[in-house]
């Protein structure tokens, strides 16, 4: 089979008869008629290499015809980039899935336990081996991760408190028993609302704040150069946002439950028309100190699987731009998990 | 010897990287790594540091004894030993003065802040980056960066200093100026380098000796003159690979002309 080519050899030329050269390669030899030929670019070259190429594997031959002496010299000179084979990583069937699956999970939870008890013993007894703690940082990580994130937190609390007090008002106010709006809300408020929700809001905000921070760092390289000064990644990058997390998280969660109990005051002022002494009273009797020192104490857990969840994130990170993105939203995931399984065994314990 | 290697194998995973790897490096010594891709060059340099876990091998690090893998590097052999990163690893929330003064508030905890200022200006001035005091990394081009890196690698005055691919990415004269940077360090803090490098200019400006590593094995450990004479296909390829490049018949494409 002999065809003519154009004048140029180029991405608008190649596709009318890309296809059908393949296909006469297939069972006979092909021509190509060349001495129209003025100029041929990179599409043009590689088409002529994939047809030779082609034509090797299928044992036919490709013949360049009348081409002109310009253009034989270039093409003579082209080298062949060799595409390697594509590497098979992946698990190949399920129970390998599944496998790896509870491996890397087992993995990632020896990981933050590891961190835990690393963070634990040095805020407590490691604080007197004085030579080998090298940490500073939780003043401006208080500062970042608690105190950034108290606005946010407030308005969140103060809306959902507002309208969780609407809704159970109006119920409330049908059986002629608003009076327990503020025993409902208050204890609401300090045993799931308060704590949960703003656990939720800082896996969003600090603990993604966490994963990406580290995870850049990561990727950079800057950690694998903290470790090479001698610098215990865990004390100079867990250790203070270990700690600014445990005393943020228990405090913004008292704050924010505060929050969310004036927000019932004043739908039970505006709404019921309760006083704010008669439900102030009402919500004493319902805010214990026990109940108080559980929200707390969750809070406090809370804030150790963001933390631990966010760090592993960041420290388990590998490649570019990309894993960053992937880790910070698996640790909001799996943080968020993390809080509600948490939140559901802490309410087979305590109540 | 600064830094005795015996058997060391590493890898990742069920995959050997390195298997029975064995070298030294002499004081004032500037030991070149080299080696295809893959040949495990940077894992070399990440377990001799104890960045990765390796699985067996002894490293002698400075007359401390250490069992690969299993003993820590300890900080008295850290703060011996600086390290320059690829793309120099400053820390992005510090400014220069503040990434070159980190390891200074880490081990001389009992230096005074003037001091310190002192000292970072000091090693700023010998990498001629004096001008980046206060900058932040964000704002250094990326022969700056690796300036002020290594600038941080020698604050403590260190004994050996690895340097990993320390002209990648660099033009051909700010590569050369780093080299001269190396050499003028090694005479000054009298410091053994071992460094990764494809840059054949490189290698033949700075190096003493040369470490070839191929499949995770030495194939060749003599001087640089040696080892660009030699013999070993392998080992004259890659050479000739690194040079600039010049027309080769291999792969080329063979066209019916008629």
């Amino acid at each position: 089979m002999e065809i003519k080519l154009p004048q140029s050899l180029d991405s608008q030329t190649v596709p009318l008869f890309e296809r059908s050269v393949r296909q006469a390669l297939k069972r006979e030899q092909v021509v190509l008629e060349g001495s129209a030929l003025t100029s041929i670019d990179s599409a043009g070259r590689a088409f002529l290499m994939e047809a030779s190429g082609y034509a090797e594997k299928s044992g036919q031959t490709l013949i360049l015809q009348s081409f002109p002496e310009k253009l034989k010299q270039e093409l003579s000179s082209l080298r062949r980039a060799e595409i390697p084979e594509k590497e098979n990583t992946g698990h190949q069937n399920l129970p390998e899935s599944l496998g790896a699956f509870a491996f890397d999970v087992f993995s990632d939870v020896k990981t933050m336990f590891y961190f835990l008890s690393e963070s634990i013993y040095w805020s407590t007894f490691g604080r007197v081996d004085k030579n080998r703690l090298r940490q500073k940082g939780t003043a401006l990580q208080l500062l970042r991760l608690g105190s950034d994130a108290t606005g946010i937190v407030f308005i969140l609390i103060f809306l959902i408190g507002f309208t969780l007090s609407l809704q159970s008002a109006m119920q409330l106010e049908l059986f002629g028993a608003g009076i327990y709006l503020a025993a409902g809300v208050g204890f609401s408020m300090f045993a799931e609302i308060g704590p949960l929700l703003t656990a939720i809001i800082l896996a969003g905000r600090s603990g993604s704040s966490i994963t990406a921070e580290i995870a850049s760092m990561v990727v950079a390289e800057e950690v694998k150069a903290l470790r090479t000064m001698g610098i215990n990644p865990i004390q100079y990058l867990i250790l203070p946002r270990f700690q600014a997390m445990s005393i943020a998280v228990p405090l913004l969660t008292f704050a924010a439950s505060v929050m969310g109990c004036f927000a019932g005051l004043l739908v039970a002022f505006f709404y019921l028309e309760i006083s704010p002494v008669v439900f102030l009273e009402n919500l004493q009797k319902a805010v214990n100190l026990p109940l108080i020192l559980k929200c707390l104490f969750k809070s406090l857990v809370f804030g150790w699987i963001i933390t631990l969840v966010a760090c592993q994130k960041g420290f388990t990170v590998r490649g570019g731009a990309d894993a960053v993105g992937s880790a910070t939203t698996s640790c909001v995931v799996f943080s968020i998990s993390g809080i509600i399984l948490a939140d559901a065994l802490f309410s087979f314990v305590f109540y | 010897m600064i830094l005795s290697v015996r058997d060391l194998k590493a890898g990742y995973g069920k995959k050997i990287i390195l298997e029975s790897i064995s070298f030294d490096v002499q004081p004032e010594e500037i030991r070149v790594i080299l080696g295809g891709s893959g040949s495990g060059k940077s894992t070399l340099l990440n377990n001799i540091l104890g960045l990765e876990r390796a699985r067996a091998g002894e490293i002698k690090f400075l007359g401390v004894k250490l069992r690969a893998g299993i003993d820590p590097v300890p900080n008295s052999v850290r703060v011996k030993t600086g390290v320059l990163f690829q793309g120099g690893a400053l820390l992005s929330s510090y400014t220069v003065s503040q990434n070159i003064a980190l390891p200074l508030s880490i081990h001389r905890p009992e230096l005074p802040a003037p001091v310190v200022q002192e000292m970072v200006a000091e090693a700023l001035n010998k990498v001629n980056m004096l001008h980046a005091f206060h900058k932040l990394p964000s704002e250094l081009s990326g022969g700056m960066k690796k300036r002020a890196a290594l600038a941080r690698a020698i604050i403590l005055e260190p004994q050996i200093l690895f340097c990993d691919e320390p002209s990648a990415g660099l033009d051909p004269i700010t590569a050369r100026s780093l080299d001269d940077l190396l050499l003028e360090l090694r005479e000054t803090l009298h410091l053994s380098v071992i460094i990764v490098t494809h840059e054949l200019e490189s290698i033949k400006a700075i190096g003493d000796k040369i470490l070839f590593l191929s499949s995770g094995k030495v194939l060749l450990d003599d001087t640089l003159e040696n080892a660009l004479h030699s013999a070993v296909p392998e080992i004259s390829d890659f050479f000739k690979r690194i040079a600039p490049k010049e027309n080769d018949e291999k792969n080329n494409v063979n066209f019916n002309f008629r």
